[in-house]
């Protein structure tokens, strides 16, 4: 995991300072002394080696260091300031994404071939094809434009985020509910499948204890990353919403060449990644026995 | 031995598939006592387990019993419904099934996985289907059977798990185990171990057994009674004497010959039966063996045949029995060549 993170840094490091232009080149060139001034003030004279070292204490310190392009402002402000806005979003598009999206699997799986398979699937296939963006501007202009139910953007409500988080988790919810079914479905022609049903289990038991705890085993693997994702938001989904979450300031800074704001929140996107994948990893030993710390068994 | 526990009567089972109809087993009937132990033997595809499982109802979809009757303790079980045929299942009527590393649930221990059978049909506490798990690991012989209630079934070998397999089977002490394939899956001498062990618990608890087989000789010390199945047809059924001794049947002869005997000197060859079976999208229209037959007849190709007695308890169907088939008595002499 430390390792990971290391070449994470170093990776973003390097390709930071490999890019041509600086954070002062601007149309309108400052003048040499204030440039000076401001090179020495980020020690952007230093060697590259010292800076790296420096950047390396900073964030085992937890500190991403100033922001380049907000005086005054560090980049640990600007995370704090954005993040919780889109974790909260992120939380809830997952909690959609697992609460809709494995139920519906199921029942398409249940009634396979039937009117409720259909509806589910037709819906999922429209969900997994449509791009967030294109997904995010057709719900906010409907209930938000055309019927008035939400509002348009902004989170001083909490109706704010209903409108985003869907947005957010259409696709992941639309792919979840695709893959719960498929993997149940599978299941479901399992052997143990019908010792199940000849030890007379009741349904219930046959289809959740035998049936779902194995279907979800591949469900749980996609949904670490997904969770992830979501918990990073979406940069689009929220500039349409116009939320204010941590992906405006990454939009800005890599405009802005704000070094140090993409740095940061690229590290602490990583960092966050590491942490769910590590947590994913947790779940699957205790779902599936098969899988040991260390060692696999087939 | 006991009274009749299993009739099974004219059934008929296929599958509709979008090719068409696959008639999997054409009007089968035969009976098991109580306490008894049956084989079934046949080549693969010639219906032995869609009738097992069309007797528990375990059909899978686009499978359907058609027609006939399966007398469970004179109750017929191709009337019950659902939850009367899932009160019975695992209770009274078990299976155990041919693949063990696939049959066993894998991210279930296998204690939980007997525990549930038990605590399904007899509404005990956990504590006492614990006792009573560990019991049952005991008769089938899984050492230190306290901690290996706890394992998960990758940790044991093919032999244990079907080991475990029969265990969760007799957890409610059935009056039929049904054991389709118990041991193709596994090596020589584990297999003998299970078909020993099967005997042992059918001589001792009393319970009547189907052993499922497509390999005569792994089934011939076990049980006493032999039915022949080919193409949804049973073929022949006479005592496991007259089945190793005394086959009337010409498809008999052709498994038999394929079997490797012990007691027979010179290294035999053996000798599969020629051709394949039957398509039973479409089956012949007349004996199904007839295509593969050496000793076919006209009458062979147009028309099923017919069940011929020669002692009470024992059938054969095949048109070469009629008394008045053509060279009756060299046919039958021909069995000598397939016995020994
Ligand atoms: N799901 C299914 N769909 C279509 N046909 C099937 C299906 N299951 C079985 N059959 C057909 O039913 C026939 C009998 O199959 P069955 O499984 O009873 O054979 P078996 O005697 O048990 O053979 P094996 O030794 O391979 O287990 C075969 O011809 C097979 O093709
Ligand atoms: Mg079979």
């Amino acid at each position: 995991m430390v390792i990971t993170l290391l070449l994470v840094i170093t990776l973003t490091f390097c390709m930071m300072h490999a890019v041509p232009g600086g954070p002062f080149t601007a149309e309108k060139a400052l003048q040499p002394e204030v440039e000076k001034a401001l090179r020495a003030k980020y020690h952007l004279d230093d060697p590259l080696w010292r800076q790296y070292t420096d950047y390396l204490l900073g964030i085992l310190r937890l500190d991403f260091g100033p922001s380049f392009k907000y005086p005054g402002v560090t980049v640990n402000e600007l995370i704090r300031k954005g993040f919780p806005v889109t974790f909260k979003a992120g939380v809830l598009a997952v909690l959609l994404v697992v609460f809709a999206g494995i139920p519906l699997g199921i029942v398409a799986a249940v009634k396979q071939n039937k009117w409720q398979d259909a509806v589910v699937m037709v819906m999922a296939t429209v969900g997994v094809a449509i791009p967030s963006f294109v997904l995010a501007t057709i719900i906010l202009y409907f209930f938000a434009l055309k019927l008035g139910w939400l509002p348009t953007f902004g989170v001083t409500h909490w109706s704010g985020y209903i409108l985003p988080v869907v947005a957010l988790a259409g696709f992941w919810l639309a792919f979840v509910a695709r893959l719960t079914r498929s993997s149940l479905l599978d299941v479901l022609q399992q052997d143990y499948m019908v010792t199940a049903r000849s030890k007379g289990l009741y349904q219930h038991q046959i289809l959740l204890k035998h049936g779902l705890k194995n279907a979800l085993i591949p469900v749980i693997t996609v949904l670490g990353p997904v969770a992830a994702n979501l918990l990073c938001g979406s940069f689009v989904v929220e500039q349409i919403f116009a939320l204010p979450g941590i992906g405006k300031y990454f939009v800005q800074s890599i405009s802005n060449r704000d070094y140090t704001t993409i740095m940061g929140i690229t590290i602490f996107y990583a960092a966050f990644l590491i942490v769910m994948v590590f947590i994913v990893d947790l779940f699957y030993v205790f779902i599936d026995p098969r899988i040991k710390f260390g060692k696999s068994t087939g | 031995m006991g009274a009749t526990l299993l009739e099974v009567d004219n059934l008929t089972t296929s599958f509709f598939t979008h090719q068409g109809e696959v008639q999997a087993v054409r009007g089968v009937n035969f009976r098991v006592n109580a306490g008894e132990m049956v084989g079934i033997v046949g080549e693969s595809g010639s219906g032995k387990s869609v009738t097992l499982l069309s007797v528990l109802q375990l059909l899978k979809s686009p499978g359907k019993t058609i027609a006939g009757r399966a007398l469970f303790k004179g109750e017929n079980l191709l009337d019950k419904n659902e939850r009367q045929m899932r009160a019975l299942r695992g209770d009274c009527l078990s299976m155990i099934f041919q693949d063990p590393m696939t049959s066993l649930n894998p991210t279930l221990t296998i204690g939980e996985q007997i525990m549930e059978t038990l605590r399904v049909h007899r509404r005990i506490s956990r504590k006492a289907a614990r006792h009573r798990a560990v019991e049952l690991l005991e008769l089938v012989r899984i050492p230190s059977p306290d901690q290996r209630l706890n394992a998960y079934p990758h940790e044991f070998s093919g032999g244990m798990r079907q080991r475990v397999m029969i265990a969760m089977a007799l957890s409610c002490d059935p009056d039929l185990l049904i054991a389709d394939e118990p041991s193709t899956a596994l090596d020589v001498t584990i297999q003998a171990q299970i078909i020993l062990l099967l005997k042992q618990i059918q001589r001792e608890l009393n319970t009547a057994v189907i052993l499922i087989t497509h390999d005569l000789g792994v089934i011939a010390e076990a049980v006493s009674r032999v039915i022949v199945m080919y193409g949804g047809m049973i073929m022949e059924e006479a005592s496991v004497e007259d089945i190793f001794y005394r086959p009337r049947h010409p498809y008999t002869w052709g498994l038999l010959a394929s079997v490797p005997r012990v007691d027979v000197e010179e290294k035999q060859r053996l000798s599969p039966i020629a051709g394949s079976p039957p398509d039973m999208l479409n089956p012949p229209a007349g004996c199904p063996f007839f295509p593969r037959c050496r000793f076919a007849l006209q009458i062979c190709r147009l028309k099923i045949p017919a069940y011929f007695s020669s002692a009470p308890g024992r059938r054969s169907l095949c048109w070469r029995l009629h008394p008045g088939a053509p060279d009756r008595n060299r046919f039958l002499e021909r069995q000598k060549n397939y016995v020994n």
